[in-house]
């Protein structure tokens, strides 16, 4: 970067070139621009008991909890009511606004993605969810 | 910067301003990169919008599990297959207990894989689990 000083013959001049010193500001702007926002993020989750293997009927029905299906291809099933990804927002937070149990649980097919299955978890947590639980098991219909 | 001098003498007043500048320059490149050769692999985290910070999952004793689009698995920044995560997992967590385990996983890792971690954390004794993300956005809490 050429620096023209100016001065040489003549008089005592002094004009300093700001122009360097507002780029040194600026790029110490930029190092704090960037290192600052580094801290990580994530949605925290709980792993439930595993379901014992003789879980009967009986105890599946009385069951009051909601659970949030992600499928293969994306769609989601809130309680086997298919539900799309825009209105699940809508959807949970009038589920929640009532219930004092604010429980979710998860559960995606095998094929799903983590993508989906944390975008429908980022939802819920949006929608007043406060804890959600990580299904591991999957749907048998 | 002019300085009165004579005409004929050596020309011998360096700019020292364009130096520290280049300097800072080369200091914002390696801020950025160590960081990211250090803490490991790359991975593609799903975008959330109401992710928490979690600021544990940068300590040097985090307990961090990773896994990348080709379905590896990771402690850190060390490859093991998933009979070794666990011993390792267990290991850590008698010496450490840390009391939350944090996932690295790429968006596009198929939900069965995730359910396999899961239910390996479970077996270790973990009740609760961060899933890493990347937080666009306001920040939340």
């Amino acid at each position: 970067m050429g620096m023209a000083v100016g001065g040489g013959k003549g008089g005592p001049k002094s004009d300093i070139n700001i122009t360097p010193y507002i780029d040194i500001l600026l790029v110490l702007l930029i190092i704090f621009m960037v290192i600052t926002p580094f801290t990580p993020h994530g949605l925290e989750v709980r792993i439930p008991e595993k379901l014992p293997d003789n879980v009967t009927q009986d105890v599946l029905s009385h069951f009051t909890g909601i659970v949030v299906t992600i499928k293969s291809d994306g769609s989601i099933l809130v309680n086997k009511d298919p539900v799309n990804m825009e209105s699940l927002g809508q959807r949970l937070l009038s589920i929640y606004s009532t219930r004092s149990d604010k429980t979710l649980f998860v559960r995606g097919d095998k094929d799903a993605f983590y993508g989906d299955v944390a975008k429908v978890i980022d939802i819920a947590k949006g929608a007043g969810v406060e804890e959600i639980g990580l299904m591991t098991e999957f749907e048998n219909q | 910067m002019a300085k009165k001098r004579n005409v004929d003498a050596p020309l011998s007043d360096i700019n020292v301003t364009p130096m520290a500048d280049v300097m800072l320059v080369l200091l914002i490149i390696f801020m950025i990169t160590t960081p990211l050769l250090q803490k490991g692999i790359t991975v593609n985290l799903p975008r959330t919008k109401n992710a928490i910070e979690m600021p544990g999952a940068d300590k040097r004793d985090a307990l961090v599990v990773g896994i990348d689009r080709t379905m590896r698995l990771y402690l850190g920044a060390k490859s093991y297959d998933m009979a070794n995560l666990k011993e390792r997992i267990i290991e850590k967590k008698e010496v450490e207990n840390p009391d939350l385990v944090y996932l690295k996983s790429d968006q596009a890792v198929p939900y069965s894989k995730i359910v396999e971690i899961v239910e390996m954390l479970r077996d270790c004794g973990f009740e609760r689990m961060g899933l890493l993300t990347e937080q666009k956005g306001g920040k939340k809490k």
